[in-house]
């Protein structure tokens, strides 16, 4: 039984790490475009098939495939934000408008994925493989390295949000937008490059998940709804916020699993949500005003 | 207020009545059982969307999970009258009811939160553990496998008419059931956007801190628009339930349905009465018409709603009063001479 | 060096600035006055791109910036400080400065103006690693104001730079003025007091419901009959 939880908790660890990465990016486009992107699973599908495609079909080598994939997502995700969401930020309702246009933007690619791809569920073969036996846990090491993956993908994100250029853009249009806009930091490019940038993570972990997960017009849904409850759990806008919530969100969940049953597991993660919101709306290290 | 517009509100209201008589006609002309099949699902699903259009439209209070109230009345209505053999004239009012006490229930977030982000989220998020709810309560739902053998509703004995039935074959009979729920619902959202809490939603909707200020008990509206939005749309939903007769977690409480409504509302016109109408019957009777897109609804939809907020904002109900009834000229927006 | 001439700016459908005209010369140090909501801040946003005129013209150095997006301005030579300080609340003092050398030109230089600036303003060495949100509004302007100056404007406009702030903050404050000043850098602020403007102004413009009412240099316009009737009561309220 002991032995069993532990697993449990090892996988929520790594459910948790791809929650933390789904989290992170679409919090970055929150934090820097206050809009809340509801097509953000279609960008981790969309990597998902990029990568399929270009692996399977192209025959390319899976870092190649990864590299690339991630970039065809970035330039997507660069036009939608610049063509869609962008202009809607200027009227009144902006706040409604976009999350009404990235819900249209969801289900249209859902189904244009489905029109194309099938409905048919396709699966991509382990990256590495092997597993890794130690203390009586069997953990094959694909997991391993999605959780390396999303470690990596993390540090390197908050590593280019502390000490790029375009970092502290994102971090000042994030703080204030018209004081950076005064200081000549390009307050839109920045945003646009920040959704592209935050849907290129989720992109990415549709990749690493693609092995274990398989691809499919839908595979989108279920990350996406977890991501949104990660990033209201660590609040809207934190980045750190919502890697420290995805890893809890993940143990939560598996914890939660093994007491009950698997089926609950969605349940779980959105009754632990709604609770948060109802005693601490803001978050773990959201700001009160904003929610206000 | 009402004098100033008394010219425009003569014709509008004739042009509404016009419009009402001109749709409940349509039996007498069109017998089709198809062409009926899509009007009904049209007036049960502008049913949803005028609910959902009060609260989200003309409240400002931007909730998504709407389609968790309809789902709830549909399948609390399906399983009383298909358990305890109840009649689905009786239960359909009980689902009503539990729509309207689920109304109350999802309320309680935006009274604290005004972030519209985050109230989108907690209402999905809701909307998700009711879907759940239903596809695991394997016992009491049928869960994914849906729940069938839901009986339609009872024959009426009417004046002049007879006995009218509203199953199998007596589509004219529902027809006129869920135009009347749409007419009704229709009329009901616009005389309460007439009264005293009318005022205080479009107060609600321009600025809760001004409305606030101006001595609005928001917490009271806010209770009061989600509980009649949820009265609308549990409604619509028993109607549903007892029409379609099969139910499954994914055709009623699966995002789709949501995201449908939402299409709806922003093609017709945001905040509009007619909106949810015009809005319902381009995408239900469009997608349609237009058979051969069938199986690209849910992307023509999708589609839809990206246009609609990127380049007709203001739906095709408001493009339709600017046309034919151009507002007076004092209502037009114009710098003040004097000074700011 | 800046001109203006007969700028209007509406929000919305409300017109907030009717013709307005105004100049700061090279190295000038220039005041706009006038009651609260008379359009001053709106005169700064409209140089600045904010809230681009309808109508008018604005040129700076010869060159016409009337359409030119907010983010083009630092690098031509003009730096804001905005209203009520506006620096990012969780960046420390010293990224807060930092970015005001975001535009690549200043950027190059960056540590050089930062040594420069560390001179006028000890708050920067004394609370570089602070956040932020934890100084005191004077200080907190103080790093507004050398947020600004990373930039090396030639141009520094202050927008209400003494908001809120004690009196022994002011005085600070009109002490940087004068010592930015000689180094030959011009300023354009507003202040709704007249005597502490024009104790650093060289010209001053008096602004009225969104028009020019008066202008001209020092305490002399207050002998100006609009001017009393403007600030009739005000006048004792010097700090």
């Amino acid at each position: 039984m002991s032995g069993q939880l532990i697993e449990q908790i090892v996988n929520g660890v790594i459910l948790g790490a791809i929650y933390a990465l789904m989290g992170a990016g679409l919090t970055l486009i929150y934090g820097t475009m206050r809009v809340l992107n509801f097509a953000y699973g279609e960008f981790y599908m969309l990597g998902g098939y990029a990568f399929l495609l270009l692996t399977s079909a192209a025959g390319m080598p899976w870092p190649l495939a990864l590299v690339l994939a991630a970039v065809l997502v970035f330039a997507f995700a660069a036009v939608t934000a610049a063509g869609v969401v962008q202009p809607l930020l200027a009227r009144p309702g902006w706040d409604f408008s976009t999350i009404a246009a990235t819900l249209g933007i969801s289900i249209a690619l859902q189904n244009a994925a489905l029109a194309i791809w099938g409905e048919r569920f396709q699966s991509v073969p382990y990256m590495v493989d092997g597993t890794l036996e130690v203390a009586g846990l069997h953990i094959p090491y694909q997991r391993l390295l999605i959780v390396a993956a999303a470690a990596v993908l993390i540090a390197g994100s908050a590593a280019i949000l502390s000490f790029t250029r375009f970092g502290r853009a994102v971090r000042a249009t994030a703080q204030d937008r018209e004081a950076a806009r005064v200081l000549g930091v390009p307050a839109d490019r920045t945003s646009i490059l920040a959704f592209a940038f935050g849907s290129a993570l989720a992109a990415l972990a549709g990749m690493i998940l693609a092995p274990i997960y398989a691809v499919s017009p839908w595979m989108g849904v279920p990350l996406a709804l977890k991501a949104f409850a990660v990033v209201v759990l660590g609040g809207l806008g934190s980045f750190r916020g919502a890697v420290v919530a995805g890893l809890l969100l993940g143990i939560v969940e598996a914890v939660g699993v093994a007491l009950t049953s698997s089926e609950w597991r969605e349940a779980i993660a959105f009754a632990v949500l709604i609770a948060v919101i109802w005693v601490r709306p803001w978050g773990l290290y959201g700001v009160e005003r904003s929610v206000r | 207020m009402n004098g100033m517009f008394a010219p425009r509100k003569g014709r509008t209201l004739a042009a509404a009545g016009l419009a009402a008589v001109a749709w409940l006609s349509i039996p007498l002309v069109v017998q089709q059982p198809y062409v009926l099949h899509v009007l009904i699902l049209t007036a049960i699903f502008a049913t949803f969307a005028i609910g959902w259009n009060l609260v989200t439209g003309f409240a400002g209070l931007k909730t998504f999970g709407h389609h968790a109230l309809f789902a709830i009345a549909a399948y609390a209505s399906a399983l009383l009258a298909k358990n305890f053999g109840w009649s689905p004239w009786i239960t359909a009012w009980l689902g009503a009811g539990l729509g309207t006490l689920v109304g109350f229930l999802v309320a309680l977030p935006a009274l604290r939160i005004r972030s519209v982000a985050h109230l989108a989220i907690v209402t999905l998020a809701f909307a998700e553990i009711i879907r759940i709810l239903i596809s695991n309560l394997k016992e009491l739902t049928r869960g994914e496998l849906g729940l069938i053998g839901i009986p339609a509703f009872d024959p009426l004995f009417l004046p002049v008419l007879g006995r009218v039935t509203f199953g199998g074959s007596g589509r004219p009979a529902f027809f006129y059931l869920a135009s009347v729920l749409m007419l009704a619902a229709l009329a009901s959202v616009w005389a309460l956007m007439r009264s005293r809490a009318g005022l205080a939603f479009v107060a609600l909707r321009n600025s809760q801190e001004a409305a606030e200020s101006l001595g609005i008990n928001l917490a009271r509206y806010k209770f009061l628009a989600f509980a009649a939005s949820g009265f609308i749309v549990g409604l619509s939903g028993a109607v549903y339930a007892h029409y379609v007769r099969v139910l499954t977690p994914h055709s009623v409480a699966g995002l789709e349905v949501m995201i449908m409504v939402i299409a709806m509302v922003l093609v017709g016109g945001i905040g509009t009465h007619l909106g949810p109408v015009v809005g319902a019957l381009v995408l239900v009777g469009g997608a349609e018409v237009l058979r051969d897109v069938g199986n690209y609804r849910l992307l023509l939809y999708g589609a839809l709603i990206v246009l609609a907020t990127r380049f007709f904002p203001q739906g095709i109900a408001r493009m339709a009063e600017h046309v034919r009834w151009p507002r007076p000229a004092v209502l037009k927006p114009q710098p003040d001479p004097e000074r700011p | 060096m800046l001109e203006m001439r007969r700028v209007c700016v509406r929000y919305g459908a409300t017109q907030v600035l009717w013709d307005i005209d105004l100049s700061v010369g090279e190295g000038e140090v220039v005041a706009v006055m006038g009651p609260n909501g008379s359009g001053k801040s709106t005169i700064f946003k409209a140089v600045m791109g904010l809230a681009p005129p309808f109508a008018g013209a604005i040129s700076f150095r010869g060159e016409d910036i009337t359409r030119l997006p907010v983010e083009r301005h630092v690098a031509r030579g003009i730096a804001l400080v905005l209203e009520r300080r506006r620096l990012f609340p969780t960046m420390t003092v010293r990224e807060n400065v930092l970015m005001g050398a975001f535009h690549a030109q200043a950027a190059k230089a960056a540590d050089e103006t930062l040594r420069w600036l560390q001179g006028l303003f000890p708050v920067l060495r004394e609370r570089g690693g602070q956040i932020a949100e934890s100084l005191s509004g004077g200080e907190q302007q103080m790093v507004a104001i050398a947020r600004g100056l990373m930039s090396r404007p030639r141009l520094l406009i202050l927008d209400e730079p003494f908001l809120g702030l004690a009196p022994k903050m002011v005085a600070q404050v009109v002490d940087l003025i004068r010592a930015v000043n000689a180094e030959g850098i011009a300023v354009l602020f507003n202040e709704q007091n007249v005597r502490t403007s024009f104790s650093i102004a060289d010209r001053g413009y008096v602004i009225e419901s969104g028009r020019n009412v008066v202008d001209g240099t020092g305490l002399g316009m207050l002998e100006h009959p609009d001017i009393r009737r403007v600030y009739l009561g005000e006048q004792g309220a010097a700090p």
